[in-house]
């Protein structure tokens, strides 16, 4: 089979990220067999631990420090109060990165993309949390800098089309209202896209960043054709009910999924959706990954997703995770 | 200890590219084929001597980069395809005819071509037997003729 030797093969694989290094194997299985041995000893601590701390109605709360990538793990507290009204939403450029902002009115500023940790960009939504004063200097930067509504935008200010540019809004009464043009707008965005370099001490009740734990998840899946499997590009959605793309499933997977209350979903448009809480959200991921073999593709995305690929020419069925944000909305975590 | 290290060393580059088609990413196949090696070396007193030990670690990678391919993956998001050296049409075509082939067929096929495993190590390696090989080989043989052909014509 002349198209099909081990020199066409050879051509065809990706080559190898780094060098073969055994000591780090040697170190993994160390830190493994270290690992269980632990496991064992905080378990037996936990159980001891669970013990006193039940009989003192005791509840400490468990709060990553990174964003989550995929469900948040076993344990995690999820973010409080469970809703929450948008006191200010923006979408700025940094000068490395772009960042989406919610601010609630009880403090919480939740970001996603925000900012770079030792040079590296954060992942996964991170939360922080603001003091009422806090709230308050937040507030005023935005409103200072420009106009809102109809506002006559002054000789030399940046007018901010609802078209073209990323919406920066605040709360005015029962609505929020989009800043319509700015005096000086790269200032803004930089103090938007870092508040720690300028808000005193006192606006932060939590300056650290933890991770923003949510309650629920929103579950979205649709079909997809994909027209030249060779070339890296978009699938085209395939306009299809979710009874028809849930029978393209595995098995395992279909057990799951039938008789859900599926809604049309915005990313992308085509999907449906379901919300579940996050420990169902769980329970689904984990029936999703014994139900065979989903496909992959590479990129950093944030949210849990899986492609399994269907019968039928280059078609596929994708499933992903996204969660709910405390006013909720769901978010595209793809979008950047 | 000294064969499974022997067997890294010397095969390294095997196990990580035949794991990028798993996971569709080369560090991600890195970081499997590393992982792979780590529990290995944990469970080495659990390999009975049946079949080769290379089968054996096989599975292990094969089981680690299919863990790795389920989780956090973006849409449909395809990598660059790799360098063609001077056959960039027939590679192209053999590369998409062997994307759409079923994920246990096209890891049997790179076992058996590129990893050089026989029909009973590929089976240990896929947790299949030897007949169910042939098999999958045979059907992905034709589906690759057929696709090739289809292309061409």
């Amino acid at each position: 089979m002349t198209d099909f030797d081990r020199a066409s093969l050879d051509r065809l694989l990706p080559g190898t990220s780094g060098s073969a290094d055994w000591d780090d194997v040697m170190s993994r299985s160390r830190a493994g067999h270290g690992h269980r041995r632990r496991r064992m000893i905080v378990l037996a601590a936990v159980a001891l631990v669970a013990v006193g701390a039940a009989s003192a109605f005791a509840v400490r709360a468990f709060v990553p420090d990174k964003g989550i990538v995929g469900l948040p793990p076993v344990g995690a507290t999820p973010s409080t109060p469970e809703n929450g009204v948008l006191e200010m939403y923006y979408w700025v450029h940094g000068v490395e990165t772009r960042s989406r902002n919610w601010v609630y009115v009880d403090g919480r500023l939740i970001r996603l993309g925000a900012s770079r940790a030792n040079g590296r960009p954060r992942r996964g939504f991170i939360e922080q949390r603001l003091t009422r004063e806090g709230l308050k200097l937040l507030r005023s930067e935005i409103v200072s800098a420009g106009g809102f509504g109809h506002d006559q935008p002054p000789s030399g200010s940046e007018s901010l089309p609802g078209c073209c540019t990323l919406p920066i809004q605040v709360r005015k009464g029962d609505r929020l209202v989009r800043l319509t043009w700015a005096s000086n707008l790269k200032r803004l965005e930089a103090r938007l896209t870092d508040p720690e370099s300028w808000l005193p001490a006192s606006a932060w009740k939590q300056r650290k960043f933890r991770a923003y734990v949510p309650s629920r998840f929103q579950v979205c899946a649709g079909a997809v054709v994909v027209s030249d499997l060779d070339k890296p590009r978009q699938g085209r959605i395939v306009q299809m009910g979710p009874a028809r793309f849930v029978a393209l499933l595995p098995a395992a997977a279909q057990d799951v999924l039938r008789g859900r209350d599926w809604n049309a979903g915005r990313f992308p448009p085509g999907s449906r959706c379901f919300a579940v809480t996050t420990n169902e959200a769980r329970s689904l991921a984990k029936a999703l990954d014994g139900a065979g073999p989903a496909t992959a593709r590479k990129g950093g995305a944030i949210r849990l997703h899986y492609t399994f690929d269907a019968p039928g020419p280059s078609r596929q069925v994708w499933i992903s995770f996204d969660p709910f944000l405390p006013h909720g909305e769901v978010t595209c975590s793809q979008c950047g | 200890m000294v064969e499974l290290e022997a067997l890294y060393r010397s095969r390294f580059d095997v196990f990580a590219r035949v794991a990028a088609t798993v996971t569709g990413d080369s560090d991600r196949a890195r970081d499997a084929v590393q992982e792979a090696f780590a529990t290995a070396v944990g469970k080495r007193g659990s390999f009975r001597g049946d079949g080769p030990l290379e089968a054996w670690v096989w599975r292990i990678v094969l089981n680690a980069a299919r863990s790795d391919a389920r989780r956090i993956i973006p849409p449909v998001d395809y990598a660059e395809p790799a360098a063609t050296n001077g056959h960039p049409e027939q590679d192209a075509e053999l590369r998409v005819a062997l994307s759409r082939l079923p994920e246990r067929q096209r890891t049997a096929v790179f076992l058996r071509y590129y990893a050089d495993l026989d029909y009973v190590a590929i089976g240990e390696a896929l947790g299949i037997s030897a007949g169910t090989v042939a098999a999958t080989l045979n059907s992905a043989h034709t589906a690759l003729r057929s696709r090739l052909q289809e292309v061409r014509t």
